[in-house]
This record gives C-alpha cells, sequence and structure tokens, in this order.
C-alpha cells in the first residue's frame, strides 16, 4: 500500500441517537491478481489488501475480505446505527502485512 | 474478448515494442503492442458460483428475496463497476445479519468479496466496486442469524465503451 | 395496363449522422424509394468539431448543415418532432397531428439526458452550468461563458462514470479551452473530474495537454476523489463523494444519458436504457421492421461516435434494401476512427474494424490502432490535418455540403 493516506468521508460527524450513518472509504492499493504478465512475459507477483475492519472504539463493527474482483484502489462504503460517541476505527491490511489505520471521531448530538 | 479491455489485463499505453521510423512509414500502434497479457479466464458456467453459494447457504434453502441489489445493467467500465446491497428488513439485537457475499459468477475467481457484522452495527448495507471480466449474473447473498439465507441475483452486461475504452 | 407496385416507404427518425446517411443512401440505391426524414431541426448543427469552436479555432456556421441538397436528391424532409411510434401498425405520429405510415422505420435519434440522475442535475440547471453534449443553443451558452469569464478563472467539468457519446469527447473539450485560455486567459486553470481511472487515449491526451498547456490541465480520476455526487447550478460548485466541494468559474456538467427518448417510446429500448440491436443489420433486437443507429444502440464495441453511426447506417440500408429486393444479405463491415484536436496542428486518433458474429459486433484482430505516444511533430500535424479532411468528406457524404 502507498502512503497516501485513505479517503474517508461520513455522512454526518454529529449524528442522533439511532441515525443510520453513512461511511465511505477508499484505499490506494494495486490490487494485483497474481494473474497478470508483465512485458517480458513473466506473472506480476500476487499483492492484495485482503482485510478491513471497522470498530467504534473497541466493538468491531464490520470485517470486509477482498478478493481479486474487487477494483483496483478499493472503495467500501456501508453504514452502522449511531448508538454511543467514539471514535470510529478503520484498518486496512494487505498480504505483506502492511496495515493502515484511520480514524474518525463520532460524538452523538 | 480482447485483452486491452479486460480488466483482469488492465489498460496501459505502453511503449514496449514503439519504434517507429520517419513520419512517411508511421501508421497507428497495433492493439498487441499497448496491451498488456493476462492468464486469468472467465468460468465457462456457474458450476463454481452455485458452489460457493451452497457452501455459503449451509444446507438452508435461500430465499430470493430480502436483499435490495443496486447494478448497473450496462456496466461499460468493467474495471469499476458500482454495486450496492443492503438487508431490506429492519435489523435488531434478536435478528441481524451475520455474514454477506458478492459472487461475480462469471469471473476468474468468482467469490469477490465476503462482509462479516457484527449486532453492534445495527444495519447491513454496503457499496464496492467490482472489476468484471466478461458479461455475467451477479448474485448476493446474506446469512441472518436466525439462519434464513437471503439472496438476489442480477444479469450485468459488460461493454467495451469504444475508442479505446 | 399494368399496375404500378407501390413504393417502398422508408420513414427516418433523426437527421444526424446516422439518419441523413441512411436517407441519402437509400435514395442513391433505389430512387424509387419514398424516403421520409424527420428532424425537428432546420439545419443540423454537429457535436464532431464543435470543441473547435469552444477553442476558437472553428466558426458557427461551419458547424451547420442543412437539409437542401437530400431534398434536391428526393428526400421528403420534414421538420417536426416524432411524438409517437406504433410499431404494430407501422405509423409515426408527428407532433402537429400528421401521421406517416411505413415499412421500414430507421430510428437514429441520438441521446437524451437522464435529468435528476445526477443530483441537482436537472432541465433548469443545464440553463445555468450547460453540458454542451447536443451540439445547438447549448454549445453556444457554454462559448458565451468561457468568453465573459475573467482571466485566472476555473473552468471544471464533471464527467460521467456510464456510457456517454464520444468517449474521447471531454478530453478534447478540455484540450480546446485550454487552447482559448491559453491564447485569451493564460491565468485561467481547467479541472477535470472523473468518475472513471482511465480514459479513451488518455497517454496522448495526457503527452499533448502538458506539452501545449503545461500544467493548465488538471484531470482527478475515480481513485482521486474524482467522483461527482451532487450538483448546484446556481452556486457554480459540485461536490464528490468523498466531501470535497469545488467551486467553478465556468461549470460543464456532462450528465448520464440514454438513447433519444423516442427509442424508449418505440419500444426499442431495454432496462439498460439504450436499443440492443442485431450486429449484422443495426435492426432491432426487440422490435419488428425497426433499425436503429448510432448513439443510441448497444453497439459496443464501436463506439458512440458519428463516423460509427455513418458506417452503421450505410449496412442497414444495404440490408434494408436487399431484405426488400428478395436478394442475398451483404455482410456487415464496419469501420470508426475517432480524430481528436489537442491544439492547432496536433491532431491523434484511434480506429477501429468491425464485423458481426452472429448478433454480435467484433472488433477485427490484427486492425485499427492509435497514434504511437512516439510521434514527430510533423505526424501529429498530419492527424490534424486528416481530422479536417475526415470532418468535410463526412459532412459532404452526409448533408452534401462541407
Amino acid at each position: 500500500m502507498t502512503t497516501t493516506p485513505p479517503r474517508i468521508w461520513m455522512s454526518n460527524e454529529t449524528p442522533q441517537q439511532g441515525e443510520i450513518v453513512r461511511v465511505r472509504t477508499q484505499v490506494a492499493h494495486v490490487m494485483e491478481s497474481g494473474f497478470r504478465l508483465d512485458a517480458a512475459g513473466q506473472i506480476m507477483p500476487r499483492q492484495m489488501m485482503t482485510r478491513f475492519e471497522a470498530r467504534l472504539d473497541d466493538a468491531l463493527l464490520l470485517t470486509w475480505l477482498p478478493e481479486i474482483g474487487i477494483a483496483q484502489n478499493p472503495y467500501l462504503e456501508f453504514t452502522f446505527k449511531a448508538q454511543a460517541s467514539g471514535l470510529l476505527r478503520l484498518l486496512w491490511v494487505d498480504d505483506s502485512g502492511t496495515e493502515i489505520r484511520a480514524e474518525r471521531q463520532v460524538t452523538l448530538a | 474478448m480482447t485483452s486491452w479491455l479486460d480488466p483482469f489485463a488492465g489498460l496501459v499505453l505502453s511503449r514496449r515494442g514503439v519504434l517507429l521510423g520517419a513520419a512517411a512509414s508511421a501508421a497507428l500502434l497495433p492493439w498487441a503492442a499497448v496491451a498488456q497479457d493476462t492468464t486469468a479466464k472467465p468460468q465457462p458456467d456457474t458450476a463454481e458460483a452455485d458452489r460457493i453459494a451452497a457452501e455459503f447457504a449451509g444446507g438452508t434453502a435461500p430465499v430470493a428475496s430480502g436483499i435490495g441489489l443496486d447494478l448497473p445493467v450496462l456496466g461499460d467500465n468493467p474495471a469499476a463497476v458500482p454495486l450496492r446491497a443492503k438487508v431490506t428488513e429492519p435489523l435488531s439485537e434478536a435478528v441481524w445479519c451475520e455474514e454477506m457475499i458478492v459472487i461475480a459468477e462469471l469471473n476468474p475467481q468468482p467469490l469477490a468479496c465476503r462482509f462479516s457484522f457484527t449486532p453492534d452495527i445495527g444495519s447491513a448495507e454496503i457499496g464496492i466496486r467490482l472489476r468484471l471480466i466478461q458479461t455475467m449474473p451477479v448474485r448476493v447473498m446474506a446469512r441472518m442469524s436466525d439462519g434464513r439465507i437471503l439472496m438476489a441475483r442480477q444479469d450485468i452486461t459488460v461493454t467495451a465503451g469504444g475508442c479505446g475504452m | 395496363m399494368r399496375a404500378q407496385p407501390a413504393r417502398h416507404r422508408i420513414l427516418v427518425v433523426g437527421g444526424g449522422f446516422g439518419g441523413a446517411t441512411a436517407a441519402r443512401y437509400l435514395l442513391k440505391r433505389d430512387p424509387s424509394l419514398e424516403v421520409t426524414l424527420v428532424e425537428p431541426s432546420q439545419s443540423y448543427v454537429t457535436c464532431p468539431f464543435s470543441n473547435l469552436y469552444l477553442g476558437g479555432l472553428r466558426d458557427w456556421d461551419s458547424l451547420a448543415h442543412g437539409f437542401d441538397d437530400l431534398r434536391a436528391l428526393g428526400v421528403r424532409v420534414v421538420h417536426d418532432r416524432v411524438e409517437a411510434i406504433d410499431a404494430e401498425k407501422r405509423q409515426a405520429a408527428l407532433s402537429d397531428g400528421t401521421r406517416i405510415n411505413w415499412d421500414r422505420l430507421i430510428l437514429s435519434p441520438g441521446i437524451d439526458i437522464r435529468w435528476g440522475t445526477l443530483e441537482g442535475y436537472d432541465e433548469a440547471a443545464a440553463e445555468l452550468t450547460p453540458h454542451a453534449w447536443k451540439a445547438g443553443p447549448q454549445t453556444q451558452l457554454l462559448q458565451r461563458q468561457l468568453a465573459e469569464m475573467p482571466d485566472g478563472g476555473t473552468f471544471v467539468m464533471v464527467i460521467p462514470e456510464g456510457a456517454y457519446r464520444c468517449p474521447p469527447g471531454p478530453y478534447e473539450r478540455a484540450a480546446m479551452v485550454a487552447h482559448y485560455f491559453k491564447t485569451h486567459k493564460p491565468a485561467s486553470k481547467i479541472l477535470l473530474l472523473d468518475g472513471k481511472d482511465q480514459f479513451s487515449k488518455q497517454g496522448l491526451f495526457q503527452q499533448g495537454w502538458k506539452a501545449l498547456y503545461g500544467e493548465m490541465i488538471e484531470w482527478v480520476g475515480l481513485s482521486g476523489d474524482g467522483q461527482v455526487v451532487r450538483v448546484d447550478a446556481r452556486a457554480k460548485e459540485v461536490e464528490t463523494a468523498f466531501g470535497t466541494v469545488h467551486r467553478a468559474d465556468v461549470l460543464n456538467v456532462i450528465p448520464p444519458q440514454q438513447a433519444g427518448l423516442i427509442a424508449a417510446q418505440a419500444g426499442v429500448t431495454d432496462a439498460s436504457g439504450w436499443a440492443p440491436v442485431k450486429g449484422g443489420s443495426f435492426a432491432s433486437a426487440l422490435v419488428e421492421g425497426v433499425h436503429v443507429l448510432g448513439d443510441a444502440t448497444i453497439a459496443s464495441p464501436m463506439p458512440k461516435s458519428g463516423f460509427a453511426a455513418n458506417t452503421q447506417a450505410k449496412v442497414a440500408v444495404a440490408v434494408i434494401l436487399a431484405e426488400l429486393a428478395g436478394a442475398p444479405i451483404p455482410e456487415a463491415s464496419y469501420a470508426n476512427t475517432c480524430y481528436s484536436l489537442i491544439g492547432p496542428g496536433y491532431g491523434i486518433s484511434v480506429a477501429g474494424v468491425y464485423r458481426a458474429e452472429g448478433d454480435a459486433i467484433v472488433e477485427v484482430p490484427d486492425s485499427g490502432g492509435v497514434s504511437p505516444l512516439d510521434a514527430p511533430a510533423s505526424f501529429r500535424e498530419a492527424e490534424a490535418r486528416y481530422g479536417e479532411g475526415w470532418y468535410a468528406s463526412i459532412c459532404r457524404d452526409i448533408w452534401g455540403s462541407a
């Protein structure tokens, strides 16, 4: 993964109790499938982002396991119900073990 | 399907093999010199997709409702096809969505991705971008905490935009 | 005395690249036909080369083509709009109440905008921030806005994901506006917000933009947060999927599109909003007795282009005439070349040759190609001239006037 920070958008960082919050995320990643051949006819090695987790503080909300059918620079949109204030913590892991983290504060109105 | 529009090959204007003489003899660059190659092959049929679906359903008969699936009918950018899927019934701590999978049925590896949700999330709605190797059905399946399996399926026709797209 | 056999009646809807070609070629090949062409405009303004008008390299009148030459050939040209098609009765109703009966119908209605699909972009918005994706008053509106923009302003163009006519069109427009800015307002900037990560002739465009305009044009792709989800036409602001708001001095939104609405009314479109056709003839895959041409069709891998509509019309005409005569159906062959002008004397192109395989259209292997990245100035100059030559030839071929 590159050093470009992931893009994150939230529909409302100060939601009402029970409001559905929409989150959009995108991380820069080549998502190399391991099927492609380079100019010399050699297989370009597989290099994939394999796991994404979203937590509110320590509570796991969602895990995403993308495969090669996911487009390059993986985009993920999801929703969650705002039930408590806390830190929305996002984690991307690729198959080399590299981790990328990002956070957004959610404050109930 | 020519490899230049195959998202598993990529679309790259490459300088590989481009050495032209004088302008008089110059000609348009043939497609072969600009495409990258791939060993990715589409599935010949939906057998593998059906196997993945059966494994997910674990013996429970899927119900063809309960998932709102939003996918274009015509995908003219196969490298990034937007898909939205949402469990449409109200969720609670008693009944929630545990897991959801997206199957691009004729892709080289049909399982496009897997989601696990916890009861804390309070919803089961996702949006992703797929890369599709050709026209195919796309199936989304969800397992609810009470054991029900929900399913939605839609065909998408994948086209090239033409003019090098 | 023997009774005269009834003349076959062909109705053509749309006087653009597809329809006008069909009308001409029908009568050229068989002067006994009764050919009616219905086109709302007194003259047809071409989208091809309209970007050059925006760039100050073409005058407006050179883009407009009248129908007198087609009338001289014997085409009955009616300036009206088709309101309804009854494919069972083989009858069309015009907005003035006239009804036209046909033996064969050729629909070449171009595109219509999907109003409201892009949040905030409805018909009223297009009068404030034009799309100029149907040549005519919209193009002139955009040109006026560019002329009124102060030096140092920003021109923002929104490019949709999803099918739209003329894949390289937005990128040629960026180049032509850049030429206009470089000449008259050199402190100005151009921002392209794209719903895709790749575009037609991308390497060539980016090389040409840089060579001629330096850093004036900034392209933001899908992965770079280029997808626009909301337009505020009054404020000339757009918002991306990740919440970035861009304010423009001149805003050009190229919105989501569909086949011209008469196609849906006639029953030839499917759930995609475009018309599926049979690759060997461009006969509608859904309705008997109807052919559909040009941008309105699903003709992939052929692009939505004027060149393509012209070549498709010729095949459709050949097939219709063979069917009417009970003669063997000829084999379809299609070609397309998209010329794009990046600056004066700097042209690029991409070409393809196609044929039918069953009802599908396929590209002929090892045919066509694209301009090379490594090319001397003389090559780019030649392609600019070829583009001009193509435009003059095709307009003469279709409307009888360069």
